[in-house]
């Protein structure tokens, strides 16, 4: 399977599991600089009470699907909002690892899943 | 040894707070204050702020941190509070706000503008002059010694030790010491004046920071422009002991667990790694240099005692740059 292929399997499955009142818009496979590495799901009029168990596990299950070891599935809001920009798996790097600590590690970023 | 005070950053939220207090247990006893940013909703501050404070329980944070004899302070240090309209009315919206955290229980405020100084210390005992006041000169500091508590250096005179002895004879001077921002930077002011707009009332939006990008890229053409940045090492400190009755740590828009990393290396004074993993310096810039923290054993000697701020006549950075600086090669997941 190609990136583009995985990407897209995994956005229709998301959207399937959020449903028709939230778009999932893109997704992206990235590696960053730093070392880590994952994907991350843009959603318009998606709140962070909406994050449920289903969008985590499919968000899980696509990145297993490309091949990445996820450590965190995290929620990044719009500041001072409710508003889900987007919702990112990732397998960290060492460094991150210690830095993305606690349920919310910054004030736009919680962490709903972390590897047991 | 003198017990050193720090000041400490704060991302903006009650959880975060609560596992930073708890992350720096050992080390509670020599942080003075944690300071965190105003309400974007009100003023703008000279850091992209990721929350919004009056959503945050903020009177149950300020009695979180009183719980753990640490004090609490308010970053309004916008370098544009008047927003193109020069009137006493628009001070005195301010004024409000100010009040308003008084009744928290916030201890202090950091301020930048001259102005907004004079009325928030009408409010506070506390008002420490921010560092986008810029204050290098004991005759500068004289300007803000009326209203202030104590200044926050200048970065660029961090290295200067008789600056600061001249200006620590003024006022009460706190110094700012994972500094990552560039000596003499051109962009700063120009900089954080965007900052004050994207993260106050005006709500700018903006996905492009041209600064910010020339910031890393200069850097990256000269990695001895690394070097020269005004920061301090932990095992340095004690050449300001004194000098300054407070270090301040940068770093409110980052994780708590790079707080807690950066806080601790600097209260025990040692870091054994990259450098660059506790300044206040782009995300970037650690992603792609390491700076050996034990490669710049001493250098602190040629600043304080031998540096004329001359450089294009001395080198000392550029061939500690070339011994230290290292470029990291990409890492990031092996294909498939
Ligand atoms: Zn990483």
């Amino acid at each position: 399977m190609t990136v583009t292929e995985g990407c897209a399997e995994a956005l229709k499955a998301m959207q399937e599991a959020v449903g028709e009142d939230v778009m999932v818009t893109e997704v992206d496979a990235f590696v960053a600089r730093c070392g880590c590495s994952g994907l991350v799901f843009m959603f318009r009029g998606l709140e962070t009470e909406d994050v449920s168990d289903e969008l985590v596990k499919t968000a899980l299950k696509a990145a297993e699907s490309v091949g990445l070891k996820p450590d965190v599935v995290y929620v990044r809001t719009v500041p001072g909002t409710d508003v889900v920009i987007d919702v990112g798996v990732r397998e960290l790097c060492e460094r991150c690892s210690e830095e993305f600590s606690g349920d919310r590690p910054r004030p736009d970023l919680r962490v709903v899943w972390r590897r047991g | 040894m003198t017990r050193r005070r720090f000041w400490i950053p704060h991302p903006g939220h009650l959880e975060g707070l609560q596992q930073l207090l708890a992350g720096l247990e050992d080390v509670l006893d020599e942080v003075e204050a944690v300071y965190t940013g105003s309400s974007p909703s009100h003023v703008g501050t000279g850091r992209p702020n990721l929350n919004e404070p009056e959503r945050e329980n903020l009177e149950e944070q300020v009695e979180t941190a009183h719980s753990h004899g640490v004090m609490f302070d308010v970053v309004v240090n916008t370098t544009c509070p008047l927003g193109g309209k020069p009137t006493r009315r628009v001070l005195d919206g301010f004024q409000g706000y100010l009040e308003r955290l008084e009744k928290m229980g916030v201890d202090g405020v950091i301020v930048a503008d001259p102005w907004l100084l004079r009325v928030a210390s009408d409010v506070f005992d506390r008002v420490v002059v921010s560092c986008l006041a810029f204050v290098n000169s004991p005759e500068k500091a004289e300007f803000f010694s009326d209203h202030a508590s104590a200044v926050t250096l200048d970065t660029n005179v961090n290295r200067n030790l008789d600056v600061i002895k001249a200006i620590s004879k003024v006022i009460d001077v706190k110094l700012i010491v994972n500094e990552g921002c560039l000596k003499d930077c051109p962009f700063r002011p120009f900089h954080f004046n965007l900052f004050s707009h994207m993260y106050g009332p005006d709500r700018t939006t903006l996905y492009d920071d041209y600064y910010y990008r020339r910031c890393m890229l200069e850097r990256v053409k000269n990695p001895e422009l690394i070097i020269k940045s005004p920061w301090v090492r932990p095992e340095d400190l004690h050449w300001y002991d004194k000098l300054v009755s407070g270090f301040k740590i940068g770093g409110r828009s980052y994780e708590i667990g790079w707080i807690i990393r950066a806080v601790c290396a600097y209260v025990r004074g040692e870091y054994r790694s990259n450098l660059l993993d506790i300044l206040d310096c782009p995300r970037e810039l650690r992603d792609h240099f390491y700076v050996d923290n034990r490669g710049l054993e001493g250098a602190m000697e040629h600043w304080a005692k031998r540096c004329t701020g001359l450089c294009h006549e001395c080198g000392f950075c550029k061939d500690l740059a070339r011994k230290v600086v290292r470029v990291i090669e990409p890492a990031g997941a092996s294909p498939g």
